[in-house]
């Protein structure tokens, strides 16, 4: 008798969705027995990515990595490629003021300083992250790669959730601010700049829901 | 009097010593960007595979040959 119909067996999934929120949900599921990792927006938007961080709990998952959307790195790329053309012009105007050895030492610590403010661009986007968890969320700012500032809540502390996306750019690019207000005397936190804002506050309520839920 | 005074040799001086004390600065610089990678990867693990830190290390390398071009022939 020929066969009419034959059911798949559903895949297994084997991640634990205890703190996984709803929306991440889907994500996990795909093709993937372990928790896959997703990155987007030239790591800019990670979900559940292999980082650790200081101070990070045995049991504790980074859920969400943040970092400023690429397009917002676009001026000081721009201003290193004309500081990267300016000698060309200006040793023709110095060349009558200095001898040759002086301006090769110029021009090659003229590039050295364009390679150091390259460095501390890249510096910069890579160590401010917002890093939300399953237990906490985390925002890590360094001013000038020399001054850091750590700032995190629980999510039982969290009392609002805000994106803000306005602008041609923002729309177009889909980046925004989003505003955690926290309770009591708490520092607010906020992560700049930041691909789909929407769907990382949906994730964060979504959390803030579970662990909720759990008590 | 001015007459005598051998002016390009005078800044010729002043531009060795100006490159010398600009390249230790470098070199200061350099140091301390390396040690504040270190610091910030113990902050953050990100897989770079070491990438940051080696650019650390290209950058005070190129500082110690600023030094030693300054040094030995500006």
């Amino acid at each position: 008798m020929p066969t009419v119909f034959e059911a798949h067996s559903t895949p297994k999934v084997k991640v634990s969705e205890k703190h996984t929120p709803i929306s991440l949900q889907k994500d996990t599921r795909t093709n993937s027995e372990s928790k896959m990792s997703i990155h987007r927006y030239m790591h800019a938007f990670c979900v559940y990515p292999k980082t650790t961080f200081e101070g990070q709990n045995k049991n504790e998952t980074v859920i969400l990595l943040l970092r400023a959307h690429p397009i917002t790195q676009i001026p000081w790329i721009i201003s290193a490629v004309a500081l990267f053309i300016v000698p060309t012009f200006i040793s023709f105007l110095l060349k009558d003021f200095f001898q040759v050895r002086q301006l090769i030492f110029l021009i090659g610590f003229w590039y050295a300083f364009l390679y150091s403010y390259i460095l501390i661009n890249i510096l910069n986007y890579l160590f401010n992250v917002g890093i939300i968890t399953n237990e906490r969320i985390i925002d890590v700012d360094y001013f000038n790669i020399l001054y850091k500032e750590v700032n995190m809540t629980v999510h039982s502390q969290i009392q609002d959730v805000t994106t803000k996306t306005g602008g041609f750019i923002r729309s177009m690019f889909r980046f925004g601010n989003i505003f955690i207000q926290t309770a009591g005397a708490e520092i607010n936190i906020e992560f700049l700049d930041i691909p789909q804002p929407t769907k990382a506050a949906r994730i964060i309520h979504d959390l803030m829901q579970a662990i909720s839920n759990k008590k | 009097m001015l007459q005598d005074f051998n002016f390009p040799a005078l800044s010729a001086i002043i531009i060795k010593i100006g490159g010398i004390g600009a390249s230790i600065f470098y070199i200061l610089f350099s140091i301390v960007i390396l040690k504040q990678i270190q610091t910030m990867k113990k902050v953050i693990q990100i897989m770079d595979r070491n990438v940051l830190l080696t650019l650390g290390t290209v950058q005070l390398f190129v500082a110690s040959i600023l030094l030693a071009y300054s040094l030995l022939i500006l």
